[in-house]
C-alpha cells in the first residue's frame, strides 16, 4: 500500500480524534482513580482489572433483564465496593500479599465472567442485544451546525461527563479535607498517623472500597458508555494502564488523569494508522512503551532531584 | 507462653481444609447449575488421567507448569512479583522457534540447544529490562512486567505476520525443521514430549540453585533485608537482576519446550496466559519448593479435567478457573480455617452442657 | 497531691522477649517524674502502654480515676484522657508541612462545611498560642524533612499540646539535642509545670535526671524496682539501682603502639537526606594498632562518616586510603577483600538477617571463600563447624548455629556481628559503629573487650559511638564532630576534660 505520509497524517490528526481520545481515556481516568486512591495509602492496587471485568458484565446483565442503565451502574459499583470489602479483610485481617490477591481477583474477574456469560446468556466470546439500554449520550442541539464543534462538545456519555467533576472532587478531597490529609498521612507514615490517633486500618478500608467503587464505575461505562456490548476480556489492559498513568501523575488525581489522555491519545491514534499497513502491533505497543518510559524518566528525575537536594557540595 | 510455636503439621491441616471448602463451594455451585456434581468430578478425573491421550495431555500441561512455576520461585524468593514470565514466554518461544526455521537442517543433537539457548537467551535480555528497571530504579515490578508483556505478544504477533510469516491462511511461523522436534513419550495420541526431563531437570536446578549455592544464599538474603546484604558485600541490585534474568531464561526455555515439544511452529496467541498456571502453582504452596510438583500436577489436573469434565457434562470449565484462584485466596489466608478454635470451641459448648465432666482440656 | 495516673501489675510479652513483667508506675498532678532505666529496662514499653500504642497481656490502668483497660484502650483514647508522647523516633510525616503534622487527627474545619475543609487560619492562631506561650519557635510551612532535630522535636511538643495534652511523656528527648537545647527544653519544661501540666521524663542520663525531677522511678530488666523522691537521692544511688550491682565500666586500655597509618581520610564530602548531616570536608588517619573515637550527638554525620569509608555511601570529593590502597567509592565487597572489617550502627537494619540462621549470618561475609563454598556450591557442614567454633569463641548463647539470627537477645545478635566482622583472619582496620548500643551490661563489657583485643593484636580501629563512656574507656585519640565537620581533636591521655569535649560536641572551638 503506497500512501503518502502526509495523507496518512492528515486522516489521522482531524478533529474528531479529539472526541475519539477524550472517549478512549475516560475508562482509563475511572480506572486510574481507583490507583490512585489506594496508592495514596500507599497500596498498589493492581485488582483494577479484574473488578472493571465484573463492572462489565454485571452492568450489561443488569441493564438486559431491568432495562435501566442507571440501576446497572450501581449495581456495578456496588458490586466493586463488594470485591473491594473482601480483598480488605483477605489484606488488613489476613495480611495477604497485595499482589497475590489483585492477581487473583483478576483472574477471577476473567474467568468468572466467562462462566457467568455461559450459564446465564449460553453463549461465549461476546454478547450483545438490543436489550441493553447504554448510558445516554447528551448532545447539543445549538452545536450542531459546526460540525468541528460538535464532534469536540457534543455527545457525551452521562459518565464521561461526570468524571471531570469526579477527579476535581477527588483532588479536592484529598489536598484540602481532613479526610484527605488524614487518608495521605496513613499512607506517608503510617506510625505518625496512628500515633496522631487516626485508626490507620479504616482509612486503608475506606480507601480500598472507594477505589473499587471507582473501578466497578470504570467497569459500567466501558460495556454501557464507551460500548454497548460485553466480550471476554474487554478491559484489556487499561486497569494496569490506569496503574501507571497514577504512577505518571505520582497519585495526584489531576496528573494522573493528564497521563490518561495521553493513554486515550495514543490508543486512539493507533486505532486510526491500523489501515494504513503500518505494522499495528507497533502502533499498540505505543502506550506500553510510552508508560515504561514516563516510570523510567520520573524515577530517574525525581532521584537527580534528591542526589542535588542531598549532596554535600550545595551550598545551603 | 509464647504462642507462635505452633506445630509444623499444623499450617497443612489448615491447607487441606482449605482445598475441602474450595472443593465444596465447587460441587455447590455445579449442584447449583443443575449439574450432577459426582459425575462432574468423575469426568474431571477421567478427562486428566484415564487413558493414554488424557494422561498424555496432563503430563504436557505438567510440563510447562513445572518449568514456569520453578522460574517464578526464584523471583518470589527476593519479593520480586514476576507477572512478567507470559512474555518471557512468547519471547522464548519466538525465538526458540526461529533457528527452527531459518537454519539449514542439522543433527538433533545440534539444532536442538541451539533452538532452546536461543530462546532462553532471548527472553533473559527480555526480562532484564523489568529486572533492571526494579533493581537500580526501584520501579514497582508488578507494573513493568504486565506492560511488557503486552509489547512482547505485540512484538511476536509483528513477528509472524510480517518477516517470519509461514504465508499461510492462519498467522503462524513456518514448522521447525523435523530434527529439531523433541522426541514424544509413548503417549500418542497426546503431544506430551520428552520436555518433560527438562523440566524434572529444571526444577532440580532451581532447588539445588536455591540451597546448596552461594548465588542462592546471596538472593535468599536480598528480599529480606537488602541494607544488610549491601553491607556485608552482596550486590543487592546484581543479584535481583541477575535472579531475574535467570528467572527469565527458565521462562524462555518453558516456552522452547513448548514450541519444540508441542506444536512446531509459533501459532499466534498460542498460550493464553498458561505462564499463569506456573504462577498459580508456586503460589498455591506458598513458594515450597518440596511441594511444588505436586502443586503442578494439580494445576494439570484442573486444566485438561475441566476440559474433560466440560466436554462430556457441559460444566463450563472456566468454572474451574474460577475456583482455583479462589483456592489460592484460601491457602494464602489459611489462617481463617482456624480448625483448633473451633475445636475448643465446641468442646468448651459440649462441657457447658455437661457440667459433670468437670476438668478437660485447658479451653482457651 | 492528687493522683492521675496509675498502672499496676502490667505485663507486655513480644514474641521473643518478654519487655514489661509486672510492673507499676504512678504520676501525681503537676509533677515531673523521671522514669529511668538502662536501654532494653522497657521503659518506652511501659510509656507506650499508657499511650495505648501496645495492648496489654495483663495488669490495669487506671487515668483521672478511670479504669481505661476495661475496654479496648488505643492511642485515640489515650489522646482523650489528655495524654500526649514525644517519641524517641519522631512521628512526623516528613513530606508533610510543620502546620499539618500538628493538626493531623483533630484538625479544626471551616464553618459550614459539615467538618470537612479544613480550617488552616484557625489552626495557626491556636498554634502560635503556644508558640508564645513557650517560646518554642517553629516555622509552621516548611516541610518536615526541612527542619532541623530540635525543631522536629518542638513540633512534637506542640502537637501534642495542641490536642489537649495535660500528661506529657518524653521519650529520651535530650538524646538528639545538644546541651544548650537541652537546657532550653528544660527551661520550657519548667514552664510547663508552671501551668498544671504532669510530665513524665524518660532518660538515662542521670544528670539531667537530677536536674529536672521531681520524683524518679527505676526501672531493670523488665521489673519495676521503686520509686524515690529527688531530694532524698543522689546519682551514685541512682545508678545502683538502675544497674542492679555496682559496675563501673573500667576497662585496662592497651597502650597504643606507634604503627603505620592504616586509614587516610582526605578531606571527603558526603551527601545525606538531612542538611547537618552532610559531611563537609573531614580529613584524619587512623594508625595500626590505635583506636581512634569519633564523638559527638547523634545526626552530626556520623553514620554519614561511617557509610562513606565501608563504601555504602557516595562519596563526592576527596579520598579515602585503607593500607596504601585507594578504597573511595569501590563496592563493600572490594573494601572488604582489602582486610575492613564493619559492625554497623544498626544490628537490625544492617547488621544481621533476623529471618535466617546465626550461622548464616555469621559467616555471610565470607560465603564466597574456600572452605565455605566451591565453585559457588555451599559446603554445609563446613559452614557450620566454623559457626559453632565461633560460637564458642565470642561466646553467643544459646550455642546452636540453627537458631534464627531473630531469636537471639539484642546482646548476643550484637555478639554474632562481631564474630562476623572479627572471627575471620586478615583484618587490618574495624569501624565499630556504636557496637554497645541497646544492649545489657554484661555483654557490652563482652564487646569492649573484644574490640580492645583487637587492637591489641594489630588492627586499627574507628570507633563511631554516642557513648562518651565507650568513648574515652577505648579511644586512644578523639576527634568530635559537629554539623559534619571535625571541630577538635585530643588525645585521651586519661584527663580529658569532659567540659571542653562537651563544648567541641556542641560547635565550639578551642579557639572561641
Amino acid at each position: 500500500m503506497n500512501v503518502s505520509l502526509g495523507f496518512v497524517l492528515s486522516k489521522i490528526f482531524t478533529y474528531s480524534l479529539v472526541h475519539d481520545m477524550l472517549a478512549a481515556s475516560v475508562p482509563i481516568v475511572l480506572a486510574c482513580m481507583c490507583a490512585v486512591i489506594s496508592r495514596q495509602v500507599n497500596i498498589i492496587n493492581i485488582a483494577a482489572e479484574g473488578i472493571i471485568m465484573f463492572g462489565c458484565f454485571f452492568g450489561v446483565m443488569v441493564s438486559y433483564f431491568t432495562g435501566s442503565w442507571l440501576l446497572a451502574v450501581l449495581v456495578s459499583v456496588l458490586l466493586g465496593v463488594l470485591i473491594s470489602a473482601i480483598m480488605a479483610v483477605a489484606y488488613l485481617k489476613y495480611e495477604v500479599n497485595i499482589f497475590v490477591l489483585g492477581l487473583c481477583i483478576n483472574m477471577i474477574g476473567t474467568a468468572c465472567t466467562r462462566f457467568l456469560l455461559q450459564v446465564i446468556f449460553k453463549t461465549s466470546g461476546n454478547f450483545v442485544s438490543e436489550k441493553v439500554v447504554p448510558i445516554p449520550r447528551i448532545n447539543l442541539p445549538f452545536l450542531s451546525d459546526s460540525p468541528v464543534l460538535s464532534s469536540i462538545f457534543s455527545g457525551y456519555t452521562v459518565t464521561e461527563i461526570l468524571v471531570i467533576p469526579l477527579v476535581i472532587l477527588l483532588w479536592f478531597m484529598l489536598y484540602k479535607s481532613v479526610w484527605g490529609l488524614q487518608l495521605r498521612s496513613v499512607g506517608l507514615n503510617e506510625m505518625a498517623s496512628y500515633t496522631s490517633g487516626i485508626d490507620v486500618n479504616r482509612k486503608k478500608l475506606v480507601a480500598l472500597l472507594l477505589s473499587g467503587a471507582f473501578a466497578g464505575l470504570a467497569g459500567a461505562h466501558l460495556s454501557l458508555g464507551y460500548s454497548c456490548m460485553f466480550i471476554e476480556n474487554m478491559s484489556g489492559g487499561r486497569g494496569y494502564m490506569g496503574m501507571a498513568a497514577m504512577q505518571f501523575g505520582a497519585a495526584n488525581p489531576i496528573w494522573a488523569a493528564l497521563g490518561c489522555l495521553l493513554f486515550g491519545f495514543s490508543n486512539s491514534v493507533a486505532n486510526r494508522l491500523t489501515p494504513y499497513g503500518i505494522p499495528n502491533q507497533f502502533v499498540t505497543m505505543i502506550p506500553y512503551v510510552a508508560t515504561i518510559l514516563i516510570l523510567a524518566i520520573s524515577v530517574i528525575s525525581q532521584k537527580i532531584r534528591s542526589t542535588r537536594q542531598e549532596s554535600s557540595l550545595r551550598k545551603s | 507462653m509464647i504462642e507462635n510455636k505452633e506445630k509444623r503439621y499444623e499450617p497443612i491441616i489448615r491447607i487441606c481444609i482449605a482445598f475441602l471448602v474450595a472443593f465444596a463451594v465447587f460441587a455447590a455451585i455445579i449442584a447449583i447449575c443443575g449439574y450432577n456434581p459426582l459425575d462432574a468430578f468423575y469426568q474431571m478425573f477421567r478427562g486428566a488421567f484415564v487413558g493414554k491421550f488424557n494422561f498424555g495431555s496432563t503430563i504436557e500441561d505438567f510440563i510447562l507448569i513445572l518449568i514456569v512455576g520453578s522460574a517464578y520461585s526464584l523471583t518470589r524468593r527476593i519479593g520480586f512479583f514476576n507477572l512478567g514470565l507470559e512474555g518471557c514466554l512468547y519471547i522464548g518461544a519466538m525465538f526458540s522457534c526461529a533457528p527452527g526455521f531459518l537454519l539449514p537442517d542439522l543433527p538433533s543433537y545440534i539444532i536442538i540447544p541451539v533452538c532452546l539457548i536461543s530462546g532462553m537467551a532471548a527472553a533473559a535480555i527480555w526480562a532484564s529490562i523489568a529486572g533492571a528497571m526494579k533493581a537500580f530504579l526501584n520501579v514497582n515490578e508488578a507494573c513493568t512486567t504486565i506492560m511488557l508483556n503486552y509489547v512482547a505478544i505485540a512484538l511476536t504477533d509483528f513477528l509472524l505476520n510480517n518477516p517470519w510469516s509461514a504465508h499461510s491462511a492462519a498467522p503462524e511461523t513456518p514448522h521447525v525443521q523435523a530434527s529439531a522436534m523433541l522426541p514424544k513419550l509413548p503417549l500418542a495420541p497426546s503431544r506430551a514430549s520428552t520436555a518433560i526431563f527438562i523440566a524434572i531437570a529444571v526444577y532440580a536446578f532451581v532447588f539445588f540453585l536455591t540451597y546448596r549455592t552461594t548465588f542462592g544464599f546471596k538472593f535468599r538474603n536480598v528480599a529480606d533485608n537488602p541494607r544488610f546484604c549491601e553491607a556485608v558485600g552482596i550486590k543487592s541490585k546484581w543479584v535481583i537482576l541477575g535472579t531475574v534474568i535467570l528467572s527469565g531464561a527458565l521462562g524462555g526455555l518453558a516456552g522452547g519446550c513448548e514450541i519444540l515439544g508441542v506444536y512446531g511452529n509459533f501459532i499466534q496467541n498460542f498460550s493464553v496466559n498458561s505462564a499463569f498456571n506456573g504462577i498459580i502453582a508456586c503460589l498455591l504452596v506458598k513458594n515450597n519448593l518440596a511441594l511444588l510438583p505436586i502443586s503442578a500436577l494439580f494445576i494439570a489436573f484442573t486444566r485438561t479435567g475441566g476440559n474433560g469434565m466440560e466436554y462430556y457434562t457441559g460444566v463450563p470449565s472456566a468454572l474451574i478457573d474460577t475456583v482455583v484462584p479462589i483456592l489460592i485466596l484460601f491457602v494464602a489466608m489459611d489462617r481463617i480455617f482456624d480448625y483448633k478454635r473451633l475445636w475448643y470451641w465446641l468442646k468448651g459448648k459440649l462441657q457447658s452442657r455437661a457440667p459433670a465432666k468437670a476438668k478437660g482440656g485447658s479451653a482457651k | 497531691m492528687e493522683k492521675i495516673v496509675e498502672m499496676n501489675n502490667i505485663h507486655k510479652q513480644f514474641p521473643f522477649v518478654k519487655a514489661v513483667d509486672g510492673s507499676r508506675f504512678d504520676l501525681y498532678k503537676g509533677e515531673i517524674h523521671s522514669l529511668i532505666g538502662e536501654n532494653g529496662a522497657g521503659k518506652s514499653t511501659m510509656m507506650k502502654i499508657l499511650y495505648g500504642m501496645y495492648e496489654i497481656d495483663e495488669g490495669e490502668i487506671i487515668v483521672n480515676g478511670e479504669r481505661v483497660t476495661d475496654g479496648r484502650y488505643t492511642t485515640h483514647d489515650a489522646i482523650a484522657h489528655g495524654i500526649g508522647m514525644v517519641h524517641q523516633e519522631f512521628m512526623l510525616v516528613k513530606e508533610m508541612t510543620v502546620l499539618e503534622n500538628i493538626i493531623l487527627g483533630s484538625e479544626p474545619t471551616k464553618k459550614g462545611s459539615r467538618n470537612v475543609v479544613i480550617d488552616f487560619d484557625a489552626a495557626r492562631k491556636k498554634i502560635s498560642h503556644y508558640i508564645e506561650n513557650y517560646q518554642m519557635a517553629v516555622q509552621m510551612d516548611k516541610k518536615v524533612m526541612n527542619i532541623s532535630v530540635g525543631e522536629m522535636q518542638r513540633v512534637e511538643i506542640i502537637k501534642a499540646l495542641y490536642r489537649g495534652a495535660d500528661i506529657l511523656i518524653l521519650d529520651e528527648p535530650t538524646a538528639v539535642l545538644t546541651p544548650q537545647e537541652a537546657d532550653k527544653l528544660f527551661e520550657i519544661l519548667d514552664i510547663m509545670r508552671r501551668d498544671g501540666k504532669t510530665i513524665v521524663f524518660i532518660s538515662h542520663k542521670l544528670k539531667e535526671v537530677m536536674k529536672i525531677s521531681d520524683r524518679i522511678s527505676v526501672m531493670r530488666a523488665s521489673k519495676y524496682i521503686t520509686t524515690v523522691n529527688k531530694s532524698e537521692t543522689s546519682i551514685p544511688e541512682l545508678a545502683t539501682l538502675m544497674v542492679g550491682r555496682e559496675v563501673f565500666l573500667n576497662l585496662e586500655r592497651t597502650p597504643a603502639k606507634e604503627g603505620e597509618v592504616m586509614l587516610d581520610v582526605r578531606d571527603i564530602y558526603v551527601p545525606s537526606e538531612r542538611e547537618l548531616s552532610k559531611i563537609r570536608g573531614i580529613s584524619f588517619q587512623v594508625r595500626k594498632g590505635e583506636v581512634l573515637g569519633v564523638a559527638g550527638v547523634d545526626g552530626n554525620g556520623q553514620s554519614e562518616l561511617g557509610e562513606a569509608v565501608a563504601g555504602l555511601r557516595r562519596i563526592e570529593r576527596g579520598k579515602v586510603f585503607l593500607d596504601g590502597v585507594d578504597i573511595t567509592n569501590r563496592s563493600p565487597l572490594k573494601i572488604r577483600r582489602q582486610g575492613f572489617a564493619h559492625i554497623p550502627e544498626d544490628r537490625n537494619d544492617r547488621g544481621l538477617n533476623k529471618k535466617h540462621t546465626f550461622a548464616e549470618n555469621m559467616l555471610a561475609a565470607e560465603i564466597r571463600d574456600r572452605p565455605y563454598s566451591r565453585f559457588g556450591i555451599l559446603h554445609t557442614k563446613k559452614i557450620m563447624e566454623e559457626a559453632r567454633a565461633r560460637s564458642e569463641r565470642f561466646d553467643i548463647r544459646p550455642r546452636n548455629p540453627e537458631n534464627l539470627a531473630g531469636s537471639l537477645s539484642g546482646g548476643n545478635a550484637q555478639k554474632i556481628v562481631v564474630a562476623r566482622e572479627l572471627g575471620a583472619s586478615g583484618k587490618k582496620f574495624l569501624l565499630a559503629a556504636q557496637p554497645t548500643r541497646g544492649i545489657d551490661i554484661g555483654n557490652i563489657e563482652g564487646i569492649r573487650e573484644m574490640i580492645n583485643d583487637a587492637k591489641a593484636e594489630g588492627v586499627a580501629v574507628l570507633l563511631i559511638s554516642a557513648d562518651l563512656d565507650e568513648i574515652l574507656s577505648l579511644s586512644d585519640r578523639i576527634i568530635v564532630l559537629y554539623e559534619g565537620r571535625i571541630t577538635g581533636e585530643l588525645v585521651n591521655d586519661g584527663n580529658v576534660n569532659e567540659e571542653e569535649l562537651g563544648l567541641l560536641m556542641i560547635g565550639g572551638g578551642k579557639n572561641d
